[in-house]
C-alpha cells in the first residue's frame, strides 16, 4: 500500500536584532509559509519551490517558547532541509533558525518537544534559589500561547 | 543470481584482455539558439561568454544556487548558424537539458534553444547512423 510520507522538521526560531528594542516576535503561520518558498526558490531554483509546495505547511508554531514545525513530503523534504540554514527574515523581522529534530510523525516530535522543555525547566530552576523564585518560573512557563 | 554470474564472466574477460569502459565524465550538448521574429530590432552580439552567461542564468533560474553550483563550457561556437557546442558533467546532463528547454532570454531578447543531438562523446555528434556508410 503506497501512503504518504512527511517530514517535520521542528526549528527554534532566534531573533537576530535584540539589540534597539525587545519588540514581541509577531509569528504568523503565513509568514514562515512565504519566507521558506522564498528561500528554496532562491537556493534550489523554481524546481525546488515547486517540489516542496505540495506538503508544505506549518502545523506547529509558538511565539512565547519561539519553536516551529514545518511539514514537507518525505521526498523533497531534503531540498527543504538544505535552504532552511539560508532562511534570514521572517515578515519583516531579521531570523536564524536552528532546526532542533526531524521527525516522521508529528507525535515524535511533540515527544521530543516535551523532553525539551522539560529540560529547559529544570535548568531554570536550578538556578533559583528560594521557593518564590520557583513559582515564579513556573507562572511564566505556564502562560505559552501558540497558534495554529 | 544470473545478474550477478554476467557480471563476474564480463569481469573475467577484461581482466584477460586488460582493456575496461571507464563512466563518461562529460556529455556534449549541440544546440541552436533561435530568435522568434526580431525583424526590425538589432541583432545581438554573439559571443562564447555571453552564451555561457545566458546558459549560466537558466540554469539558476530554474534549479536555484546549489542547484547550478558547476561548470558548463562553451566548446564551439558559430555565429553564422547560431550553433553552439556545450559541455557538462554526465551527472549534470537531465538538469542542462530541461533549463535549456526552459530558457527564454538572451541578452535581453527573447529567444530559445534547440537541442539537435546530444552524446557523451564529441565525435558522434557529428556522425549519424544513417548517412555514415560502414
Amino acid at each position: 500500500m503506497v501512503r504518504f510520507k512527511n517530514r517535520y522538521f521542528t526549528a527554534e526560531i532566534i531573533p537576530l536584532d535584540n539589540g534597539h528594542t525587545v519588540q514581541p516576535l509577531n509569528l504568523k503561520t503565513y509568514d514562515i509559509l512565504k519566507s521558506v518558498l522564498a528561500t528554496t526558490e532562491q537556493i534550489h531554483g523554481e524546481f525546488g519551490a515547486a517540489a516542496i509546495k505540495n506538503g508544505l505547511d506549518v502545523k506547529y508554531c509558538n511565539e512565547s517558547t519561539q519553536i516551529a514545525i514545518i511539514r514537507c513530503r518525505h521526498g523533497p523534504h531534503r531540498l527543504l532541509a538544505s535552504s532552511l540554514p539560508f532562511l534570514s527574515s521572517i515578515g519583516k523581522r531579521k531570523v536564524q533558525l536552528q532546526s532542533m529534530y526531524t521527525g516522521a510523525t508529528l507525535v515524535k516530535c511533540y515527544k521530543f518537544l516535551k523532553k525539551f522543555h522539560q529540560e529547559k525547566m529544570n535548568e531554570a530552576l536550578k538556578m533559583c534559589r528560594t521557593e518564590e523564585e520557583k513559582k515564579k518560573i513556573f507562572e511564566i512557563m505556564s502562560k505559552t500561547k501558540y497558534g495554529l | 543470481m544470473r545478474n550477478e554470474i554476467s557480471k563476474n564472466d564480463k569481469n573475467a574477460a577484461t581482466i584477460k584482455t586488460g582493456r575496461r569502459t571507464l563512466p563518461d565524465k562529460c556529455f556534449y550538448v549541440d544546440t541552436q539558439l533561435d530568435f522568434g521574429d526580431y525583424s526590425g530590432k538589432k541583432e545581438p552580439l554573439f559571443t562564447r561568454e555571453l552564451v555561457k552567461l545566458c546558459v549560466t542564468n537558466a540554469i539558476k533560474q530554474v534549479f536555484g544556487e546549489l542547484g547550478s553550483a558547476t561548470v558548463v563550457d562553451v566548446v564551439f561556437l558559430d555565429q553564422p548558424t547560431r550553433r553552439i557546442i556545450l559541455r557538462c558533467p554526465s551527472s549534470f546532463y537531465v538538469k542542462l537539458h530541461s533549463s535549456l528547454t526552459l530558457a527564454t532570454h538572451y541578452e535581453g531578447h527573447e529567444c530559445y534553444f534547440r537541442v539537435c543531438k546530444a552524446s557523451s562523446t564529441l565525435l558522434s555528434l557529428d556522425c549519424n547512423s544513417r548517412l555514415y556508410s560502414f
